[in-house]
């Protein structure tokens, strides 16, 4: 429904108001041992999508306008512990999704470990097991999520508290305009 | 809302010493059917879509009943509109095969198509075109050489020597209750005091003629005071196209408020105009009046396009009767319309930067809400189509409906496909700013049925090539 718009007319929109949206997220997969791995995705605890993701694959996820709140869970389900294939102690397979990049409004998060947080499940002998990590590749089981408030725009505009949008000629620039929002927290966030 | 005009041919004929009674036949079929039922009945009889034997048998049986019932010397049909035209087509031949010795007389705005008049002149006695109330009241007295009795009409100069309407059949408390309580229609002119470019109206009234603000003040009083009913809703192409006879009437609804606990109330279609044209009290006398939800032909938020349009009103009047609205507590809707055949994207926008920037009216309540339409079809009748030397258009030859399927021949790209991406683009933006889309579902499910055509017509057409 989103790409009806030209980017012009997106500007109309009033920015305060919850609206329609798809939120894709580009996926690669790397097949293991038992095969391609399989990545949940939730909305508010709500399962949306299930998928295998072989190779590369977007997810596209419609996301209606009912509620401002929006938790994206991205759970890697199916990696079992002999997924990882190794010989003369070199990895030469494994199971694992790499999530690129998330795009909103056309519109790309390139660092998308600078907006979410990884919960892996740690194979027991691991030594150093933090409870969630910054990272955009899934190695293990376990959930990434992706918070955002709709409308996004809004919501990224406050992200962190910056500093930088307080100045009056950045805050006429990025009003409206999702995609000069992004750009501008990913280079200077 | 009850239809206006069996009640006003009742009051005509009951003025002229006849016996009348009349029906609502699509409340009966409402009321007869399940919902379900209803929808599949309403999509046959509109967007032509089949529709299960049994239901329209049922529903012409009881119509049947319900039109025999006091064993009339007449019946008479009114074709509302052509959207009716399908429904009439199926149902009269029906009726008089049914009965084949009844007379059966078919008039309304539907007659005005001649492709209609002709097709349907086997199955009834006779076809009233144009206005009907004089032409009914001879026929009745078997004078059938009477203008508009099987030919075309003339307009009525003077229309204050009508019956007012009755609606003493209507169980009015059947109807939707879009106020909430009971409303009636009432009619205070016919035909315009413009010629947008768009509308086909002078094809039916060339004339503008009005009922004097007295006569009509003089039949919503009665109506009020035998009926109990305190709010009309007028079945003009614009109430205040006389402002002598609007503000005369004004005056009169204010005065008699005025003695009311419980105020009359009226709406119906409104025209803005220059602001230097309007005296200084119109507004407060027309909140006193009653006046609630006028439904305004904004149509665009581009003067330019409006300009093209016939309008004669630009965004600084709008701005200024609306603001003036506010003030005095005046509500209305906007009549809107994406995709007229010379809106350009920047045009288009400035429609979008209109939801915008009267959004605050939105908020206060003043502007109940719009409507946006399908998408722009532009009627066989109107001036648009008729000048031959200037076409702004190219009609999509070979399409079901060629109103609709059309390509503007001045602004490159703006066909259908466009024209339905803006209707959405706007609904979407009128609506991030709190405005309710009047009819949007309707019109949605119209717009996905006209989607379907037009793709099954770019196929046709690739397999044609």
């Amino acid at each position: 429904m989103d790409r009806i718009f030209k980017q012009s007319e997106r500007n109309f929109l009033n920015p305060k108001t919850p609206h329609c949206h798809e939120l894709c997220a580009d996926c690669v997969g790397t097949e293991g041992r038992h095969g391609w791995p399989i990545l949940e995705v939730r909305r508010n605890k709500e399962l949306v999508m299930q998928q295998e993701i072989v190779n590369k694959t977007v997810l596209k996820i419609s996301v209606p306008n009912d509620c401002r709140r929006n938790l994206f869970e991205f759970e890697f389900i199916n990696k079992k512990p002999d997924d990882t294939v190794v010989e003369d102690g070199n990895i030469i397979a494994d199971k694992q999704i790499i999530i690129k990049n998330f795009q909103l409004h056309n519109a790309n998060f390139t660092q998308i470990e600078r907006f979410t947080r990884y919960y892996p499940i740690w194979p027991e002998d691991f030594e150093h097991k933090p409870r969630s990590i910054q990272s955009s590749t899934l190695s293990f089981n376990g959930v990434m999520k992706f918070y955002y408030t709709n409308p996004p725009l809004e919501y990224f505009k406050k992200f962190k508290n910056q500093g930088y949008f307080d100045q009056p000629h950045i805050r006429k620039e990025i009003e409206n305009n999702f995609e000069k929002t992004l750009t501008i927290l990913q280079l200077h966030g | 809302m009850p239809p206006a005009a069996p009640a006003v041919l009742k009051g005509q004929v009951i003025k002229h010493g006849f016996s009348c009674s009349t029906a609502d036949l699509n409340l009966d079929s409402k009321l007869l059917l399940t919902e379900k039922e209803f929808k599949d009945f309403f999509d046959f009889t509109t967007n032509n879509k089949e529709i299960d034997y049994t239901i329209s048998e049922k529903v012409y049986n009881h119509w049947n009943e319900k039109l025999l019932k006091n064993n009339p010397t007449w019946v008479g049909l009114s074709v509302f509109s052509n959207d009716n035209i399908p429904l009439a087509m199926n149902f009269i031949p029906w009726f008089r095969n049914k009965n084949p010795n009844q007379k059966i007389i078919v008039g309304g705005n539907g007659t005005s198509e001649e492709e209609f008049c002709v097709e349907i002149r086997p199955y009834v006695d006779h076809v009233i075109r144009g206005e009907g109330e004089l032409a009914l009241i001879e026929l009745l007295k078997g004078n059938i050489d009477y203008p508009g009795i099987d030919s075309a009409g003339e307009q009525i100069d003077d229309l204050d020597q009508l019956g007012y309407a009755d609606y003493s059949d209507y169980n009015l408390a059947e109807y939707d209750r879009f106020y909430q309580e009971d409303v009636v229609q009432i009619t205070g002119s016919r035909g315009c005091v413009r010629r947008c470019t768009f509308c086909d109206i002078a094809s039916q009234w060339p004339k503008f003629r009005w009922r004097s603000g007295q006569h009509i003040f003089d039949e919503i009083k009665k109506t009020h005071q035998e009926k109990n009913v305190r709010h009309f809703y007028f079945t003009d192409s614009l109430i205040n196209g006389n402002q002598k006879s609007y503000i005369q009437m004004c005056e009169l609804l204010a005065e008699y408020n005025n003695t009311l606990e419980e105020k009359v109330t009226w709406g119906g279609q409104y025209i803005f105009r220059k602001k230097k044209s309007i005296p200084q009290d119109y507004f407060e006398i027309t909140a006193k009046s009653g006046a609630f939800n006028l439904a305004v032909g904004v149509e665009t938020g581009s003067d330019r396009v409006r300009d093209d349009m016939r309008k004669h009103f630009h965004n600084d009047d709008l701005d200024y009767f609306i603001e003036n609205f506010s003030k005095y507590k005046i509500t209305c809707s906007y009549l809107m319309q994406i995709g007229y055949p010379t809106e350009t994207q920047k045009d288009f926008e400035e429609t979008l930067a209109l939801f915008q920037r009267h959004h605050p009216y939105v908020v206060d309540g003043t502007i109940l809400g719009c409507t946006l339409g399908t998408t722009t079809s532009l009627l066989r009748k109107a001036p648009i189509t008729t000048n031959k030397d200037d076409a702004i258009i190219v009609r999509d030859q070979g399409t079901v409906a060629e109103e609709l399927y059309w390509t503007s021949a001045t602004v490159a790209g703006l066909d259908f496909k466009e024209r339905t991406r803006r209707r959405l683009v706007a609904q979407r933006v009128a609506e991030s700013y709190g405005w309710s889309i009047i009819s949007a579902d309707r019109e949605l499910r119209n717009l996905s049925n006209r989607i379907e055509e037009w793709t099954e017509f770019l196929n046709n057409q690739k397999e044609i090539s």
